[in-house]
């Protein structure tokens, strides 16, 4: 066990490295230049920058060399930097970057976290219905209903909320995180809080359900035809018991799989949901500081999200050895 | 939507009726598949409502025509509602299991054998299998029920310190119990081993779970230590030597003769008075076969019940079974006691199924062997089914299906051969 | 049979009894099972296909939409794509000016400034225009027409593109094994790490530097997309190759002697073609989601071109229009939805069909 979880590590590392490289190189290459508008910025403002000091700057910021070497050299330095746990600072905030996405990543979280709790809430006892009463009229309504989910784009779905709820009925805040020239702080925010995240959550949800639901209905179905469920019924076994006990069991060893390897994800962000909403969330702020060429934030966000689809996997892996009795890893 | 239909018909190949007759090989039309498929929804929908019913138990109650038997099946029908059109499984079986006998069925793969076990456990998978017509008689050992349909206990316990309550025998009719009265039969008292004991056991529970289990289902008042007493019992008695070890372990940490044991107890544990064997032995190893059936002799002697024992292989029937009834393409071709099938078979099927037997005196090294394979039992015509395979096809053979003829107090024959001797006679 | 022994109630006897009595005249003379009529393989998918309405529905959703993208405008040629309508409205804003005269009197005088507005925008639905104008005083009806081409056009391409990748790289992967299966394997793990959208964001501005014409940069992009998508597909073919290789029938093929070319073309691709196919029908709608997700983020086709992603851009940075004017951004969404949802009930009614699990 412990061999495999090395060996696994070693190979994500690998895998890590791989996906670095290709995210600097595609980064160095970007035409959006950091210095550059700041430049401009600064002779806009009347005053002139000579030759000197925009090489100093480019140096200060390591993209002096724009050669295949000078990239690689760049990656390098970054590696070694990361190696030492160190980040770097984002160019537009300038504050570490590691600060920045810890600072933004409590509102994703919770976000994701109660969207994603809601939704097997919802979608497992569905998938199970839909399955237990395969062509009937229930299943057909719950798979249309899902389908639908599915098929809406985030950013279009979240607008018709953000219209329906914020403007036209009012009842929820439509940007933001908290009341604009509110004053309430501490334990008082919970509230202003739950109003602006509930649109987010909601949106989050009905996308999400679908596939869920989906693959607990397969999932059933196959248990539903497998022998030992014909052993449990010859047995005597109620229905209920047999759907619930024999048949939910076995089902749940993908659902519980796959819910470990959300857990990483969660922390990620869902960019297009923030952007609708306006929340803080990380993935918001990365949509922001990536158009503006912040290569220190890009490389480390990127990272971060590969990284935390790596974990995932791993614990995946893992967890289908815990719940699943006939696996054994090595 | 006329459109729609447009495309559909032209997807399914429809060609207005004109069937492709030269190739011999015809397939349907899409017209007769809307009408099958229209047909088979109405009656699949009558008869899983007919299923799902709630009926009083005086509804499915019934008398044995002979008292000595345990299960009695009569004109049973069981088919399968599918596109190709309705697949007659069972067509009109008959025959009966006595008490404290071993029937044995036999028959090439496909003709009804395992489907007859499941309708009389009625484990057929909805909405497609249904039990059309027909009986299932069997006499069962209940629980006298009060009022509410609780159990009456009798006030003393058990060794083991169950409760004991008041039972009594009552006949029911299976084919017509509603779904939900099923469960006072199954696995209390009829219980089933599966043919395939790799994936017949649920691989998250531990065999213990497994076992005590059926204890719990159908004991009124069983404890854990009862349930569990009950299964290390169980495991013992079908030979397994370390049953500590066993009640904990994963069905996948044992081998495939071991989870046949583990079945068999688990069949063993409420005590049935029928045992189905679904080919019990078909996916095990010959040393291990020749075991699980010594076990299954061997527990036959000791529990007071009956065994209905479906195979296909003839050696099997010999050795276990009383009374022999060999089945063909969904209908019940012969049948009488085991010594009667083998010394003096006389469908021609029977026969060739014996001569295909491999033997070690044989003269001839080639193998006997039936020609052709079992019809498909769609759309069959009203003559003997096996009239193309048969070596001693009669003109009267194009007739109607021959009916049973009774050639001793015990045996049966469904064949044009022994009609005409019997008139003749 | 005996009537009394049914478990049916009587009346519904004489209907049922026609269907279950065979209604073929079965003749002594032919064979008995030259008597049974079958269903052709082909039928029994197109059957299983049916037997679902919503694939039914699906299928109607996407030829109609097609319909609509590629046949609508010939025959709908009152505004082009990227034709404005210039019939704007005479506008009169009136002000107040305050003068002050040469003897330092301060006089109000009212004026008023007839203006022709250039461009005909936001113009509710009328018979001019069937949905309307949007802020630029372009046709909706047309644009979402020309929008579903540039969707269903580039989606179709991508799966396609991804498809091709996938089989070639995941066929060699999986029949050659060892070393080869090894690196594309891990060229599979590392691709499926890098994330979508921010890479994406990151080619778009490449494309921008390069100067790609607005008309082609969606295309470009979503070939991009095609170069970190080919890993799902690869995956896929490469298990079932696997698997498919350890089965008895692949092993007679090889000692029947059958090149490498014969036993993958005539032996394996038949084999994953069911799953691929599902793959690539479920993956469309998905591809649709992408095209239209990019091009909301203004990382697609750009103005004045028209996308279905892009039409609902504005809403972003206007509330007024998203408040106001729905029939400005809402009939591009509903598109999406049909295009996709589509695409998914199609695809769930050829999984159904083509599973061999589903046979009976």
């Amino acid at each position: 066990m412990l061999k495999y979880i090395l060996k696994r590590i070693g190979l994500s590392i690998v895998i890590l490295v791989g996906v670095s490289m290709i995210i600097y190189f595609l980064i160095r290459l970007m035409p959006v230049d950091f210095i550059q508008d700041k430049i401009n910025a600064i002779n806009q403002g009347g005053a002139t920058v000579d030759e000197e000091t925009v090489k100093t700057m480019y140096e200060m910021y390591g993209l002096g060399d724009n050669s295949f070497r000078g990239i690689l050299e760049g990656y390098f330095n970054w590696l070694g930097q990361l190696a030492q746990g160190n980040l770097g600072r984002s160019f537009k905030t300038n504050e570490p970057v590691a600060d920045v996405i810890v600072s933004h990543m409590g509102v994703s979280f919770a976000v994701s976290l109660i969207a994603t709790i809601i939704e097997f809430m919802i979608a497992i006892p569905l998938g199970i219905t839909a399955a237990t009463h395969q062509y009937s009229l229930r299943d057909y309504i719950v798979t249309i209903f899902v389908m639908v989910g599915i098929s809406l784009p985030s950013f279009y779905f979240g607008q018709v909320l953000k219209d329906l709820f914020a403007y036209k009925l009012g009842w929820f805040p439509s940007q933001g995180l908290v009341n604009a020239g509110g004053s309430a702080t501490g334990i008082a925010l919970l509230p202003e809080y739950f109003m602006h995240m509930f649109l987010p959550i909601l949106t989050v949800v009905i996308l999400s359900i679908g596939g869920r639901m989906r693959m607990t209905r397969t999932n059933m179905l196959e248990v539903m035809n497998s022998d030992y469920i014909r052993t449990a019924r010859a047995k005597g076994l109620g229905e209920h018991k047999v759907i619930y006990k024999h048949a939910f069991r076995n089902t749940l060893i993908p659902i519980v799989t796959t819910l470990a390897g959300l857990l990483p994800s969660l922390f990620s962000g869902a960019i297009i949901t923030e952007q609708v909403f306006g929340l803080p969330g990380i993935g918001n702020v990365a949509l922001e500081l990536m158009n503006c060429g912040d290569i220190p934030f890009i490389m480390g966000y990127n990272m971060f999200l590969a990284m935390l689809s790596v974990i995932g996997v791993l614990l995946s892996d893992l967890m289908y050895a815990v719940v699943d009795p006939r696996v054994k890893l090595d | 939507m006329k459109i729609v239909k447009k495309i559909k018909a032209r997807l399914l190949g429809e060609n207005n009726g004109n069937e492709i007759k030269s190739s011999g090989n015809s397939y349907l039309t899409s017209k007769e598949i809307r009408a099958i498929s229209k047909a088979n929804a109405k009656v699949m929908l009558r008869l899983e409502k007919y299923k799902n019913r709630k009926a009083d138990e005086s509804e499915f109650l019934s008398e044995m025509k002979d008292p000595k038997n345990i299960l009695e099946i009569e004109d049973l029908n069981t088919y399968f509602f599918t596109d190709q059109g309705v697949v007659k499984a069972v067509n009109g079986v008959y025959f009966e299991i006595p008490k404290n006998a071993t029937v044995g069925i036999v028959g090439e793969s496909g003709c009804g054998k395992s489907v007859t076990s499941m309708s009389v456990m009625r484990l057929l998978q909805g909405p497609q299998g249904q039990i059309y017509s027909g009986s299932i008689r069997f006499r069962a050992y209940d629980y006298k029920r009060d009022g509410h349909g609780n159990p009456i206990p009798t006030g003393e316990t058990a060794e083991n310190g169950a409760p004991v309550y008041e039972t009594e025998e009552k006949v029911y009719d299976i084919a017509k119990m509603p779904i939900n009265e099923i469960y006072r039969i199954r696995g209390k008292q009829i219980a089933m081993i599966f043919q395939e004991p790799m994936t017949s056991l649920n691989p998250i529970f531990t065999i213990g779970e497994q076992l005590d289990e059926v204890t719990f289902i159908h004991t009124p008042g069983a404890t854990k230590e009862i349930a569990k007493a009950r299964s290390m019992e169980m495991l013992e008695l079908v030979g397994i030597a370390a049953p500590e070890r066993v009640y904990k372990a994963f069905p996948h940490e044992l081998s495939g003769g071991m989870r046949q044991r583990v079945m068999i107890a688990m069949a063993l544990s409420c005590d049935p008075r029928l045992i189905i064997a679904d080919e019990p032995t078909t996916a095990l190893d010959v040393t291990i076969q020749a075991q699980i059936l010594d076990l299954l002799r061997e527990l036959k002697d000791r529990i007071d019940g009956s065994i209905m024992l479906i195979t296909h292989d003839l050696g099997v029937i010999a050795e276990m079974a009383d009374y022999v009834v060999v089945m063909y393409a969904g209908r019940v071709i012969e049948r009488g006691t085991a010594r009667e099938i083998f010394h003096n078979p006389l469908h021609p099927y029977t026969i060739g199924l014996q001569m295909s037997k491999p033997t070690m005196d044989s003269d001839s090294d080639k193998l006997f062997n039936i020609p052709g394979n079992v019809p498909n039992p769609v759309n069959m015509p009203n003559y003997c089914y096996f009239k193309e395979r048969c070596s001693r096809c009669t003109a009267k053979c194009s007739g109607d299906y021959p009916c049973m003829v009774q050639v001793s107090p015990t045996h049966f024959v469904a064949c044009h051969l022994y009609t005409e001797e019997e008139k003749n006679g | 049979m005996d009537k009394d022994k049914k478990l049916i109630d009587e009346n519904s006897a004489p209907e049922i009894e026609s269907a279950l009595e065979n209604t073929s005249t079965a003749d002594t003379d032919t064979p008995l099972d030259k008597n049974i009529k079958l269903m052709s393989p082909t039928q029994m998918v197109v059957r299983r296909f049916f037997r679902s309405k919503l694939s039914i529905i699906g299928l109607i959703m996407v030829i109609s939409l097609f319909i609509f993208s590629f046949l609508g405008p010939l025959f709908y040629t009152k505004w082009g794509e990227i034709e404005l309508d210039e019939s704007g409205q005479i506008e009169y804003t009136s002000e107040t000016v305050q003068i002050t005269t040469e003897d330092g009197k301060t006089v109000t005088v009212k004026q008023t400034v007839e203006r022709k507005l250039k461009d005909n925008f936001l113009a509710p639905p009328s018979s001019e225009h069937i949905l309307g104008t949007d802020n630029e005083g372009y046709d909706i009806f047309v644009r979402l027409m020309y929008g579903g081409r540039i969707s269903l056009t580039v989606s179709f391409i991508a799966v396609f593109v991804i498809t091709i990748l996938g089989v070639v790289l995941g066929g060699i992967a999986g029949y050659f094994g060892g070393v080869i299966d090894n690196v594309i394997m891990r060229i599979c793990d590392v691709l499926m790490c890098l994330p979508g959208i921010p890479i994406l964001l990151i080619i778009s501005t490449l494309l921008d530097a390069a100067n790609v014409d607005a008309k082609y940069r969606i295309y470009l992009l979503m070939i991009y997309l095609t170069l970190f998508s080919w890993p799902g597909t690869a995956r896929l073919v490469r298990g079932q190759i696997l698997s498919l290789r350890e089965q008895e029938y692949m092993v007679a093929a090889e000692a029947m002697g059958y090149s490498t070319g014969r036993k993958i073309f005539k032996h394996l691709v038949p084999n994953v073609m069911p799953q691929l196919i599902v793959q690539m029908s479920l993956s469309l709608g998905s591809m649709i989601l992408y095209e239209a997700t990019l091009s909301y983020l203004n990382l697609g086709v750009k103005p004045p071109y028209a996308a279905w992603g892009t039409m609902i851009n504005i809403i972003s940075t206007n509330t007024d229009i998203l408040q106001n004017h729905f029939n400005v951004w809402g009939p591009a969404g509903i598109c999406i939805v049909i295009a996709v949802l589509g695409f998914n009930f199609v695809g769930d009614g050829l999984r159904d069909a083509l599973d061999p699990k589903m046979r009976r």
